[in-house]
């Protein structure tokens, strides 16, 4: 890597001279600092590779908190363009529609007070984690209505709230959506799983609001210094799993058939336009409305137990600021074009007047979550112009991680990091100790530096950063 | 792969798979090891009467039925490597967890 160009303050490029396959540079923001973590693993490398992509174009892009993925860097950003630039399920990810809710609740820290521990063990008791069929909506049939309809599906059936959908990314509906195009094991995975955290890194977090960062967008948002927010952390469960998996291996057996050569067999794709890429993108959409009304349900599940703590005024002014998916591939139109931008660990960040944004935060840009490690702390941004010059309307995802889960277990132990938290007076709700130790705060990147560089670069700016008081792990 | 803390009662399935070569027979061994752990609550610990050709698979696996704390999400392409190699196969397969 050592031929990195220093575009700018926080973009560097590995020009597409540098490989014969490359289509377009490689570009990443990132500081001096991050960059030196980036180098540490194969991120941008795989960043290279995905510039070979077909019908890729302008550049392949990676946000500061990238790191090394199966195939496809997490962090990373590609459009191709359409009809016949390819889509690549490598370039969603397993994890579908894996993104982040923020509900605000009508009160303060103190105001919580002691109800505080108890309120993170009836979330943890409300909201079910881990693996398997463990949900309470077993939906049957009904599911192909949530794949279809996403979260609007459950508010017809009574579970949770119509103004939640409102402010939900694209309304909590991918248009496209086919239930026919998810597999019976897909179904079979999911049909249990709605409502349920999960594992992994996904968390339901209680948190404080402890700075204000832009009083007026925070004040649109309905963010306030002391107040307490709840985040949630989850994605398309086994279903997402098994329709990347499904579709992975679809256009794995007709890449021949395309012309089409890897670097990396992961990266396996097809023209968007092809029968293989139309099918992908249905079933992908179908996934991603299954996460949007997963996250919906968790919501339900969390407001149900701020009632049985807080009393039903309390769950009935939490309020939904927006929920944010961060590994999807959506069709949008970037300076004349139609492009399919794929997003995998990076999230939409559109700048004010964009119509894809409620009108109630149309002067503002799209609120966008940024959850730090467990432990430390999670920004709310708010998309700038930048973003649509220079990132496809995107910025960062989270914190990015800096070292694998085996490393991470193996420099602190479950039970000695609950109370390293609890002592820093974080009450921890965890299913297994190993889970906990896997997401320690110190195998991530610095958050605080992953945002400030996504605000310098113009892709967006911060709004609040909120710090944990509670969590609740998958 | 899988971890449980339940002891679960004793329980077996009859696997049938195929695909276009040896590795990608390999992923889908795993795959259908992750489904029936993911679905039906199955923890596999012995795989017996193996029939492995080229591109098909059956095998009865016996393990508990129980419920899983850790299930991996998918099993990927990436880096996915099976060949043999002094008479004995060597494969690397990528796991999402």
């Amino acid at each position: 890597m050592s031929e990195l160009l220093r575009i700018d303050d926080t973009l560097w490029e590995l020009p597409a001279s540098q490989r014969a396959d490359m289509r377009v540079p490689a570009r990443v923001f990132a500081d001096e600092v991050l960059l030196e973590a980036i180098l540490a693993d194969r991120a941008l490398e795989q960043l290279q590779n995905v510039a070979t992509l077909p019908g890729i174009v302008d550049a392949a892009i990676a946000m500061p908190d990238i790191h090394q993925g199966y195939g496809f860097p997490v962090g990373g950003v590609a459009a191709t363009e359409l009809p016949d630039g390819v889509v690549s399920p490598g370039g969603v990810g397993y994890d579908i529609n894996c993104g982040v809710r923020l509900l605000t609740l009508p009160l303060s820290v103190s105001e919580l007070g002691p109800g505080r521990d108890r309120l993170v063990h009836e979330i943890s008791r409300s909201v079910p984690a881990g693996t398997g069929r463990r949900g309470p909506l077993l939906l049957g049939a009904d599911l192909d209505d949530v794949l279809r309809e996403g979260p609007a599906a459950l508010v017809a059936r009574g579970i949770g709230r119509a103004d939640d959908v409102d402010f939900t990314e694209s309304r909590g509906r991918l248009l496209g959506a086919d239930p026919a195009a998810v597999s019976a094991r897909a179904h079979d995975r999911g049909a249990g799983q709605l409502g349920t955290l999960g594992s992994g890194n996904h968390f339901v977090e209680l948190q404080r609001v402890e700075q204000v960062l832009d009083v007026p967008a925070a004040a649109v948002f309905g963010l306030a210094e002391g107040q307490v927010t709840i985040l949630i952390h989850s994605g398309s469960r086994g279903l997402g799993h098994q329709v990347c998996s499904d579709h992975v291996h679809v256009m794995d057996s007709v890449r021949s058939r395309y012309g089409i050569e890897l670097a990396d067999r992961q990266l396996a794709c097809a023209p968007a336009s092809s029968p293989e890429g139309r099918a992908y993108l249905a079933a992908m959409a179908a996934a991603a409305n299954f996460a949007f009304a997963n996250r919906h349900a968790i919501a339900a599940a969390v407001r149900r137990a701020i009632e049985r703590i807080l009393g039903p005024a309390t769950a009935e002014g939490t309020r939904q600021v927006y929920d944010v998916a961060h590994n999807v591939a959506e069709i949008e139109r970037h300076a004349g074009r139609d492009l399919l931008v794929h997003r995998k660990g990076a999230t939409r960040a559109f700048p004010a007047g964009s119509e894809e944004i409620p009108s109630d935060y149309r002067e503002i840009g799209q609120p966008v979550f940024i959850p730090g490690s467990m432990g430390t702390a999670s920004y709310v941004l708010a998309g700038l112009p930048g973003s649509m010059e220079r990132s496809f309307g995107t910025t960062c995802h989270g914190a990015g991680r800096a070292m694998s889960r085996t490393r991470a277990r193996s420099r602190i132990g479950g039970a000695e990091l609950r109370r390293e938290l609890e002592a820093r007076g974080i009450a921890v709700r965890c299913a297994t100790n190993r889970g906990l130790a896997e997401e320690a705060p110190f195998a991530y990147k610095n958050v605080d530096r992953v945002v400030e560089v996504v605000e310098r670069a113009g892709l967006a700016r911060r709004v609040a950063r909120l710090v944990p008081i509670g969590v609740v792990k998958g | 792969m899988i971890e449980t803390d339940e002891p679960g009662r004793p329980a077996q399935h009859a696997v049938v798979l195929a695909a276009p070569d040896l590795s990608l027979l390999l992923v889908a061994w795993l795959d259908e090891l992750i489904y029936l752990t993911e679905v039906e609550d199955f923890i596999p610990r012995r795989a017996e009467r193996v029939d492995v050709a080229s591109t098909t698979l059956s095998a009865t696996v016996t393990g508990r039925r129980a419920r899983p704390l850790h299930v991996v999400k998918a099993v990927t392409l990436h880096d996915l490597e099976l060949a043999a190699k002094g008479g004995a196969w060597r494969g690397r397969v990528v796991l999402d967890v």
